[in-house]
């Protein structure tokens, strides 16, 4: 019950679609999702495996909420051997496409090995089909799925797919789902590209049944009781998690000009206030609305236009492509993608910002990770590491915010100075002999929170098993509270774990400050069968961790990659809760692995593994 | 006595005494402790604020203590676990 207790294996070299019972052992031990998906990956792929190589697998899993009524219970990961860092990714999604999966009656869909030409998959339930789409390569994500929603008959298929980016090697590609949703970052798009697979359509008609339909009603009832009057689901409702910036601002945790800085002179113009106010050429703002995946009552996602007098929405793109597509609403600003192209790249232009951002869904990049690879571009421009003989005479610096525009485009189509900077940041600042420029943990690019002054923070960055992560653990609230090492260790295992369970459930991460996580645990209680009391739960977040750990060190991982960038470590902070601090982390890790009941090398000892039944 | 209170993250959620500035004058006895002075800014809810002192964070734990000075200026931030 909740499962659908079967998985799909879609061999792509062979051509073959076999459906195959669920291992129902595995679903009590890693639940869903990330847990889960992340098992048949350590189970079926040799850590060693080039990512791009067919060897990888994508899998894309559901939780045993998913598609049910559980407040957020739309969600789903995509599992494999990232493109752009090498380690374990498992990049979670919203919107629509998940809950649909699950309908058509799977838990996972394993995708392996790989096309000769490109294709898209078709699941209409029971009928799975590898279909041609050498018609659709080449082809955006908001042409691809309109197009196939025509090919296909289906106006209500929902579809997941890569833009350019995924097909020309983009390390970050990102898998776009629902036009502007998408499993985000370490390169699973990438992957999905290597494989020749351009998008996956789904349509489900199935039930997801739950084991009590009484208790679970009650329970979600309950939750919703907790959740709709919660403050946080108010503000983020209102907000939604754009408000941060102006908060990491005034902190001093604003990571600027690829961390030169940790405060933005020109936040006002890009905050969640500026989306709201009124443009002079059509007296409206940019913030149309909100935006709510399945069964979510939160609605954090945002609806934005650019203004209708902007060159970048008039005229022709460098493609020959009418730029009019963009005067439409599509997914707004929020606080990552806000930081990585606004303060990051010193730039405060709000609509290159949101341009920039309708690029990403479009063309599926992750907005993080483009963000900050321009960033340190212009830095080894400024440097004079790049010239403008290398970037065609584009003038890389921060703060110009046509160069941010031209860099994103160029990045989109592997074009140009674009091919370098669709490498990431790491192998970017690699490539041009400074690596230390690179904002990066296992070369994935850093999100908006300066590990100086949130110190729980530095060390989730450095710990997460994905690269460079600010959803791996949630140590913020803390953070900002206690700007201090102290306690921070424990917090961040113990909240690593709970992100453990959470991502592996079916519903949202964000929920996780809005609800208590017993109700979590009593939504999975009346659902599936076993035990699903809170100190199991926080059981199977900690085996999920050291699962994902075991793959890490077996592709070649050391302590060594639980790092931050020297810059953070050496030069302190210029202003804010930090002003001359620097981020910690030696101690912190010793404490950290001692906790974990790791070595000191960060190796899970024997007990450990035994304990967790790894 | 004075006191000034500037606001960062809370957008047009502002409590009523502020009046639609972010910033408020506030005439308290001090020295206050900075829960006084939160109710006396018209602020009940205490979840993800963050009290600074200039670069100062005043952690919680202060928060009943009667640390704050008159021409005092604080900075209150509206916090939650971002995305």
């Amino acid at each position: 019950m909740a499962w659908q207790n079967r998985i799909l294996r879609i061999d792509l070299s062979a051509g073959s679609c076999t459906a195959e019972p669920l291992n129902r052992e595995w679903a009590q031990q890693y639940l869903g999702q990330r847990g889960l998906g992340s098992k048949y990956l350590v189970e079926e792929v040799d850590p060693g495996v080039d990512p791009l190589a067919p060897e990888n697998k994508l899998i894309i899993a559901t939780g045993p909420l998913t598609a049910t009524t559980a407040p957020t219970g739309g969600r789903s990961s995509a599992i494999t051997k990232g493109a752009l860092t090498g380690a374990i990714a498992a990049s979670n999604t919203g919107g629509m496409f998940g809950a649909e999966l699950k309908q058509a009656g799977y838990d996972l869909l394993i995708i392996e090995g790989r096309a000769e030409t490109p294709v898209y998959l078709w699941i209409r339930d029971d009928l799975v089909e590898i279909r041609p789409a050498e018609a659709l390569w080449g082809r955006s994500v908001w042409e691809t799925e309109p197009w196939l929603r025509r090919e296909l008959g289906e106006p209500q298929a929902k579809i997941a797919s890569i833009g350019r980016a995924g097909e020309v090697g983009v390390k970050f590609a990102c898998i776009v789902n629902d036009i502007d949703r998408a499993y985000g970052r370490s390169g699973v798009g990438t992957v999905m590209g290597s494989k020749n697979l351009k998008a996956i359509a789904v349509r489900g008609s199935r039930g997801v049944q739950v084991r009590d339909p009484g208790a679970f009603l009650r329970a979600v009832r309950e939750t919703m009781a907790v959740l709709q009057p919660s403050p946080v689901r108010q503000r983020f409702t209102r907000r939604g998690t754009h408000n941060m910036m102006d908060v990491t601002n005034q902190f001093g945790s604003l990571p600027t000009r690829n961390c030169r800085d940790v405060q933005f002179e020109g936040v006002e113009s890009i905050n969640a206030d500026a989306i709201r106010v009124p443009r002079r050429s059509d007296g409206k703002p940019s913030l149309q609305g909100n935006k709510a995946c399945f069964a979510c009552t939160i609605a954090c996602g945002r609806v934005a236009t650019i203004d209708p007098t902007s060159p970048l929405v008039n005229g022709s793109d460098p493609q020959g492509g009418d730029r009019a597509r963009y005067k439409l609403p599509s997914g707004g600003l929020e606080y990552e993608n806000a930081y990585a192209f606004g303060p990051m790249c010193g730039v405060d232009d709000l609509d290159a910002i949101n341009y920039v951002n309708f690029l990403c869904n479009e063309q599926g990049m992750d907005p993080i990770s483009l963000g900050v690879s321009i960033a340190a571009a212009m830095e080894l421009f400024e440097e004079g590491v790049l010239t403008a003989e290398k970037t065609d005479g584009l003038e890389l610096r921060f703060g110009n915010a046509q160069a941010l525009v031209r860099a994103a485009e160029l990045t989109a189509f592997g074009e140009s100075i674009g091919a370098d900077i669709g490498l990431g940041a790491a192998r970017l600042c690699a490539k041009y002999g400074r690596p230390e420029l690179s904002m990066t943990v296992k070369s994935q690019e850093f999100p908006g929170y300066d590990p100086r002054a949130l110190k729980g923070m530095a060390l989730a960055y450095a710990t997460s098993n994905r690269g460079c992560c600010h959803m791996r653990a949630r140590p913020l609230l803390d953070d900002f509270a206690n700007v201090t090492t102290e306690g921070k260790a424990s917090l961040v295992k113990n909240t690593q774990d709970l992100a453990g369970f959470i991502d592996s459930s079916g519903i949202c991460m964000f929920t996780n400050v809005m609800f208590p996580p017993e109700h979590l645990a009593d939504m999975l209680a009346a659902a599936c069968e076993g035990d699903w009391s809170l100190e199991r739960l926080h059981q199977v977040g900690e085996r999920i961790w050291n699962l994902e750990r075991q793959f890490n060190l077996a592709a070649g991982f050391t302590r060594a990659d639980d790092c931050l960038p020297e810059r953070t470590l050496s030069e302190p902070a210029k202003a804010g809760a930090a002003r001359g601090q620097v981020a910690e982390l030696e101690t912190l890790l010793d404490e950290y692995y001692q906790l974990r009941g790791w070595d000191a090398a960060g190796v899970p000892l024997a007990q450990t593994l035994a304990r967790l039944g790894l | 006595m004075t006191v000034e209170l500037r606001l960062f993250g809370f957008g047009d959620e502002r409590p009523a005494k502020f009046g639609g500035s972010n910033s408020l004058q506030l005439d308290i006895t001090t020295p206050a402790t900075p829960r006084s002075l939160l109710r006396a800014a018209g602020i009940d809810e205490e979840i993800g604020l963050v009290l600074m002192d200039r670069d100062n964070v005043i952690p919680p734990q202060s928060w009943d203590d009667a640390i704050i000075q008159d021409q005092q200026r604080l900075t209150l931030l509206s916090a939650f676990e971002g995305g």
